[in-house]
């Protein structure tokens, strides 16, 4: 149902996940619990402190005075919680900048990336100090930057912050953002950190505090293992228990060497009766032997002297001895008491008071792994998308301010001690090191290694083309390693239906563990369990006693909460109070039959979908929904809070009976006998049980259809095409190609070239692409709506036949039309912004742009600096090529001390910005402009016009690629009857066996959108049907297959085979020959080795390697040998001591004469050629104290 | 050889030529598109730097899009062609330096906001030079913007670059021979739904080809006809040929020139043999 999802666009934005979790990290005045705020809540100087948002001075350091620092909300005093409405206590203002000269003034995005500036915003906080008992005022303090998310709450681009008295219209926000040079179309959801856009990419990781049970196969036994994940405030903590070979329940906790029996720590969390262990673990009477044996084992003297181990106390003084063997007995008290506080199951609570709860979920552990052995329950599906969590920009973001808060906070008190005095008291303000925290904030986003040791969570935006960009906005990362195969991870797996795009991967090494978001997606943002958990106890759900019981138990977030009879009634009573609004939408849950279990979700990261609710076969959706649909008055919000359609997790979905489609459209109108496809109908009766009722769009009549939801169905589908991610959705008709072409055809979207951004000629991009006549395809799909590829498309519509040409189309290299190309098909240009800034030093000096003087070091001839202005600066639209300079630049020495003469000014050096090396172009603009420290900025952006050239890469949206292979004259190409001259010649062998059938239906769509001037709807699974393309074929006069008769250009000649033309929309990809092309006769060599520098960038040569060699070692070619590796090489000539007791390199000094620098024998001195790696190992071996003496011996 | 000339209008043409191969009309159809010479715009000079309007309010000399193409815009621009009046820049009594005889100058002086149509080209002398298609788009100034070309024209040739091409959509079809074999035909006609040009009618109890000039040889009716009673051949001896110009020349002047450089060829072509005895 196509009108959902415009309903689903028309309120939230494509990168919506995002901006949503990154709102809800920043605190705004209408969200007082942000995430930010929590975290200030309960920060902490230390890990071992136990008060939190709090900073106690030392009272040592503070002459005895006790001073609190309150940063958090205040706490209750009875509970220790927090009010959650309270009024929060930091904030972030809007981004601004402060100039070199101390002056601010609001900061938007595209000043920024103007100037390299970051897009940040400052963060107060307000401080209350406690001192004696007596609180003094708050004191609102500036405590560093937060980058700001594009579009965001708090960027100035956003909605509510123009600073309008009212709520602005659509037009007068357009004005505002093309006058502030965005673009319209720009999605947001990115960072601007030192000019340059940067993506956080979700990442992907196992669910947290969870038990997973898994099946070792070790050294050919298998192994029972559990696993728990806690996660708490950033800390990560993995506990594993094993059921060992003899039976013994094992537990290995991080920080603790070594495994512990399972029973000894449960009784030194206190659990000490026997009895309540056994309870804790035993569901079933076929445990209880194992579990017997695992008390009794404890209890034996010889393994645990000297008594065995039966109190609390037993166990701990075991501990103890296990982990701090010899050591104080205070020291051991407290190094066992982290491992179980902090070490141990952290999510559940890091104080003594927990322990119980700790033991308890202990048991629970236990009692998994011995259900799994009895065969109970079957081993966690790891790829299992309910076992799955995303973490977004917010999450990731809040993970970073954690640690450089806590961070600034540990700075703030040590400076707050160290510089106490009495007399001047305390100043949070001048205490406080802002910078402490801005740089750690920018540090992760500039190099993308976030806190955790995680690498490229930040990465440089693709802006490569509008669909590069919004991909990779929704790019979701698994933190598995790529060198390892991960098969299973790597596999499709069911429950990514909906979520992810099944199509949208790299190939290579990254397959299956880079993803792509699919169109409709939501994370969760988590509610409070307390909630739930106090409906439940309403709803029945009693504590659980033991576990050996019939009733169901009750999950809620991994955690127990009790047991309850009728799970069924439960199940359904939750349901329809979240479907009535009673309970919040995040909330998922899920009856299992085969383990007797009710899950409850509500925490955050759950990568959910939206599905039509369906109850006793109909859809709570009507044609009043429909229809306030059609007239764009609907709203997605209204339809969740209706109950009409609603967010389903995994989890939830296992328990889920969903329709594909609620009817088949029949084959044709039955009134006006038109091909039908499923948007040729309108569905007159949802909502209503029993017969479909259909309007046909193009006449009106009304037909009747099966229903094809049942009875049991609980859900509908909302629309078939939304399971692809925003690539794989721009194909047309992909059901009917085979899945790797379509992976290929979504991978390729990424490089096309197309209209990237509408502000393309201000933005200060380093590498750039504009494609000059960018088409909307003629097959459009209707998800290019939501990803504005209509205003922002990537390609053109071809003509294109599949014939041979001379054999110039082989092995899918295309043929292509000159003067097609010379009427700019395929033309684009490429932009290349270069940078320089006159940079300080240390010790005053400072760069300038100015046209070197001769007498600079390094200065080129006069010719060189012929273009530069006065201010050393090129102009516009000067016709530059490679080398030429584009800023001239002097730099102050390198080494101050170089030079000893005091009377003559050390030489500045040249370090002039100059043209790429084979890159060419006109300058394009020319900015000037000052960066945050106050020193002159330039960015000179050079374009080229790169015209289609034998070699450029071209593709269809079918991973049908290829590169121009020859550009043919118009008038020597085969040509139809109308004189329709191709524009491109694919070669046939490219079809069958790739099998994309699409690729055909578009050339065939693509010629009846010609004739008729429209748009075809190729939408996948929905588009327009074959049948009616070849109708309209033959209608617009074409054989209905598509082939026409051709003649030949050069001999005039009817072609004997009829050939398929038609017209299909081809992209032009980034991989131009001009872009690689690459030869070296002369040219520069390494300082160290001088050999031939490497890469094309350099100018470098081809390795000719060991192979090579080998192969002219072969031949017996010993002259081509000494030509590659020596004489075009590194080949040299030294000079050579012939003393035989010396036999060192000599020298040719500057009077001419030879010398032998060591022996200082200056008659017996030979040339010796042979390649300087080899004098470079003399030298080195000599350095390292060894000599290797050349002994010369005359040829014989 | 006959020739009967369906269309002959200014920018259109069709001929059909019997009694004729398709080489022939083959050589016409390349030269006309290859080998006529038109006018198109060859230079432009953009003026760089304020351009400054009657009340001295000075606008930027850039546009949204690049001058390359710009430039390139204008050069597709269809120029009136008269062949009599202009010679070959390089052949041309001047040398090469441009005159009025080789060369048409035209300025372009737009301030914007505005859209700049190709009617705003100004030829620099005679005004019946000026564009004829007046209404192609050429770039979109916002305020503050102003475009101060000129632009020279100059003769070229279509296999130089496709804006010297004086025709678009030049080709032919071979006629067609339909048999229809009426003892085999079972009047079924499903052929004649299929056939796309509706050269097959129904007629009564029988097929007929009613238009068979219409016939592109595409084959439809053969595969479809069950009992084979259908034949189509193509007739290489007959043939349907047209062409349109791009405006800048009148099709029949581009057929009479592209007939005279064949001509002429063949002419060098006999009087080269001719000198060989």
């Amino acid at each position: 149902m196509r009108e959902l999802v415009e309903t689903y666009f028309r309120e939230r934005s494509i990168v919506n996940h995002h901006i949503a979790s990154y709102n809800d990290f920043l605190p705004t005045l209408d969200h007082p619990n942000s995430r930010m705020q929590k975290i200030v809540d309960n920060v902490r100087a230390s890990p071992d402190e136990s008060y939190r948002g709090v900073i106690r001075l030392d009272p040592d350091r503070t002459e005895g005075k006790i001073i609190e620092i309150r940063l958090g909300r205040k706490r209750d005093e009875k509970t220790g919680l927090v009010d959650s409405n309270a009024r929060p206590t930091i904030s972030v203002g809007r981004p601004v900048i402060k100039e070199a000269n101390g002056a601010t003034h609001a900061l938007y995005p595209m000043e920024g990336r103007l100037r390299n500036l970051n897009y940040s915003a400052p963060i107060y906080l307000e401080f209350t100090v406690v001192e004696d008992g007596i609180e003094r005022e708050p004191e609102k303090v500036h405590i560093g930057s937060l980058p700001v998310m594009v579009k965001s709450k708090k960027c100035n681009l956003h909605r509510d912050n123009l600073d309008l008295d009212r709520e602005p219209t659509d037009e007068e926000l357009e004005k505002f953002l093309a006058m502030m040079g965005e673009d319209l179309c720009d999605p947001g959801g990115y960072f601007i950190i030192g000019g340059t856009e940067r993506a956080l990419i979700s990442l992907e990781d196992l669910a947290p505090n969870r038990v997973m049970v898994e099946l070792n196969e070790r050294y050919g036994t298998s192994l029972h293992v559990a696993k728990v994940f806690s996660q708490k405030e950033g800390y990560r903590a993995l506990t594993l228990m094993e059921k060992k070979k003899d039976g013994v329940l094992v537990v290995s906790v991080p920080a603790a060497s070594g495994q512990i029996p399972l029973i000894v720590l449960m009784k030194a969390l206190g659990m000490e009766s026997d009895e309540e262990i056994y309870r804790a673990i035993v569901s079933d009477p076929q445990m209880a032997n194992i579990v017997y044996a695992n008390i009794e084992e404890c209890q034996n003297k010889k393994l645990y002297p000297p008594n065995g181990i039966f109190t609390t106390e037993d166990a701990i003084l075991y501990l103890e001895r296990k982990f701090a063997t010899g050591q104080a007995k205070e020291y051991r008290a407290k190094k066992v008491e982290s491992i179980i506080d902090r070490s141990l199951l952290p999510h559940l609570g890091d104080t003594p008071d927990v322990r119980l709860k700790k033991a308890i979920f202990l048991g629970r552990v236990a009692k998994t792994i011995l259900e799994m052995e009895l065969g109970k329950r079957k081993e966690d599906d790891k790829d299992h998308y309910a076992n799955k969590r995303l973490k977004l920009a917010g999450d990731l973001m809040e993970d970073l301010f954690r640690v450089a808060l806590t961070n600034l906070i540990k700075d703030l008190k040590y400076q707050l001690e160290r510089g106490y005095t009495r007399k001047k008291g305390l100043r949070i303000s001048s205490a406080i090191r802002p910078d402490l925290l801005t740089h750690r904030l920018l540090h992760a986003f500039a190099t993308g290694n976030w806190v955790g040791g995680r690498a490229g969570v930040s990465q440089l935006l693709d802006r490569t083309s509008n669909m590069s960009a919004l991909s990779h906005l929704r790019r979701v990362t698994s933190p598995l390693t790529r060198s390892q195969p991960h098969f299973e991870a790597r596999d499709l797996h069911p429950t990514q239906w909906g979520r992810l795009c099944p199509n949208e991967t790299p190939e290579g090494q990254n397959c299956g563990l880079v993803k792509n978001c699919a169109l409709i997606v939501d994370v969760s943002e988590g509610t409070d369990e307390k909630e739930i958990i106090w409906l439940l106890r309403d709803l029945g759900v009693r504590e659980v006693s033991e576990h050996q019981t019939t009733e169901t138990r009750v999950y809620t977030n991994g955690d127990l909460i009790g047991l309850h009879d009728k799970p069924r009634e439960l199940v359904e009573e939750i349901r329809q109070r979240r479907r009535s609004g009673l309970l919040s939408s995040e909330v998922n849950i899920r009856f299992d039959l085969n383990m007797n279990e009710i899950i409850i979700n509500c925490d955050e990261g759950r990568l959910r979908r939206p599905l039509l609710v369906v109850r006793n076969g109909s859809t709570l959706l009507t044609r009043k929904h429909l229809e306030e649909m059609h007239s764009a008055k609907a709203k997605w919000s209204d339809l969740i809070r209706e109950g009409v359609v609603e967010w389903v997790d995994a989890e939830e979905e296992e328990d889920s009976y969903i329709a594909p489609m609620a009817y088949n459209p029949p084959e044709e109108c039955e009134h006006c006998n038109k091909v039908l496809s499923v948007m040729d109908v309108d569905w007159r009766n949802p909502g209503e049980v029993g017969k479909v009722s259909l309007e046909c769009k193009s006449c009106g009549g009304l037909m009747q259809t099966e229903s094809l939801l049942m009875e049991d169905h609980t859900h509908l589908e909302t629309d078939p095409m939304v399971i692809l991610g925003v690539c794989s959705a721009v194909v047309p008709y992909p059901e009917h190609n085979s899945s790797p072409r379509v992976t290929m055809g979504s991978g390729m979207a990424k490089q096309s070239l197309g209209l990237s951004s509408s502000n393309y000629r201000i933005r200060p991009d380093t590498r750039s692409h504009v494609l000059h006549y960018p088409q909307k395809p003629l097959v459009t799909t209707k998800p290019m709506e939501f990803v504005s590829f209509d205003r922002r498309p990537a390609g053109q519509n071809f003509v294109v036949a599949i014939l041979s040409y001379q054999g110039y189309n082989m092995e899918d290299a295309v043929i292509m039309n000159k003067s097609s190309v010379e009427r700019a098909l395929g033309r684009s240009t490429f932009m290349r912004t270069y940078r320089a800034e006159e940079r300080r030093y240390p010790g005053g000096q400072e760069d300038h742009f100015e046209i070197p003087s001769p007498d600079v070091r390094g200065a080129r001839a006069d010719l060189s600096y012929s273009s530069l202005g006065e201010d050393g600066l090129i102009s516009p639209e000067t016709r530059v090529e490679g080398g030429d300079v584009l800023i001239g630049k002097t730099s102050p020495p390198r080494f101050l001390e170089e030079e000893a003469d005091f009377l003559t000014p050390q030489k500045r050096r040249e370090t002039s910005v100059t043209v790429r090396p084979g890159e060419k172009g006109w300058v394009d603009s020319v900015m000037l402009t000052e960066s945050e420290n106050g020193s002159r900025l330039v960015k000179v952006k050079v374009r080229d016009e790169r015209t289609p050239e034998l070699g450029d890469k071209f593709a269809s949206r079918h991973g049908q690629k290829g590169v121009v292979g020859l550009l043919v004259d118009q008038q020597d190409m085969p040509f139809t009857e109308d004189g329709v001259v191709p524009d491109l010649l694919i070669n046939p062998h490219a079809v069958p066996s790739r099998m994309t059938v699409a690729h055909v239906l578009e050339m065939i769509g693509g010629k009846v959108g010609s004739m008729e001037g429209r748009i075809i709807d190729g939408t996948p699974f929905s588009g327009e049907r074959e049948e009616a393309l070849r109708a309209a074929l033959v209608e617009n006069g074409f054989k209905h297959n598509g082939k026409e008769v051709m003649y030949d250009g050069i001999t005039g000649r009817m072609i004997e085979a009829e050939i398929f033309i038609g017209v299909i929309y081809y992209q032009k990809l980034h991989h131009m020959v001009s872009g690689k092309l690459h030869v070296r006769s002369r040219g520069p060599v390494q300082i160290l080795t001088r050999q031939p520098t490497e890469g094309r960038s350099r100018q470098g040569g081809l390795r000719f390697g060991e192979m090579e060699r080998d192969c002219l070692i072969g031949h017996g070619a010993a002259m081509v040998i000494r030509d590659r590796l020596l004489d075009e090489s590194d080949g040299t000539l030294q000079y050579v001591c012939g003393n035989s007791n010396c036999g060192h390199i000599a020298i040719l000094d500057r009077r001419g004469s030879f010398r032998c620098p060591v022996c200082g024998n200056n008659s017996k001195i030979y040339q010796v050629q042979t390649s300087y790696a080899f004098k470079l190992l003399l030298d080195e071996l000599l350095s390292l104290g060894v000599v290797m003496r050349l002994q010369l011996e005359d040829l014989k | 050889m006959k020739i009967d000339v369906l269309e002959m209008t200014p920018t259109k043409a069709e001929l059909v030529i019997s009694d004729t191969n398709p080489t022939f009309v083959n050589a016409i159809r390349r030269t006309i598109v290859a080998d006529v010479p038109k006018m198109a715009i060859n230079n432009v000079e953009f003026h760089l730097g304020p351009i400054m309007d009657e009340s001295n309010k000075a606008y930027e000399s850039i546009s949204p899009l690049f001058d390359e193409i710009v430039s390139h815009r204008l050069s597709l621009v269809p120029i009136p062609t008269d062949l009599e009046q202009f010679n070959f820049r390089s052949e041309c009594s001047c040398g090469g330096e441009g005159c009025p005889s080789c060369t048409i100058m035209y300025s372009l002086n737009k301030k914007g906001p505005c859209t700049v149509y190709s009617g705003d080209l100004e030829p620099v002398g005679s005004e019946h030079l000026k564009i004829k298609d007046d209404l192609i788009p050429i770039v979109k100034l916002a305020e503050d913007q102003a475009l101060l070309v000129y632009a020279t024209a100059e003769l070229g040739r279509g296999k130089d670059h496709a804006k010297w091409q004086a025709t678009v959509g030049a080709g032919y079809r071979y006629a067609a021979d339909i048999e229809i074999e009426n003892g085999k035909c079972d009047a079924g006609c499903s052929c004649a739904e299929i056939c796309p040009k509706d050269v097959l009618v129904k007629d009564g109890r029988k097929l007929k080809a009613e238009h068979p000039e219409k016939c592109n040889l595409c084959n439809s009716c053969v595969e479809m006809c069950e009992v084979e009673a259908i034949k189509v051949t193509g007739n290489p001896s007959k043939l349907n040929f047209r062409f349109e110009t791009d405006g800048s020349m009148a099709a029949k002047d581009v057929l009479l020139k592209g007939l005279s450089i064949l001509e002429e060829r063949f002419e060098q072509l006999r009087e080269q043999l001719s000198a060989l005895e």
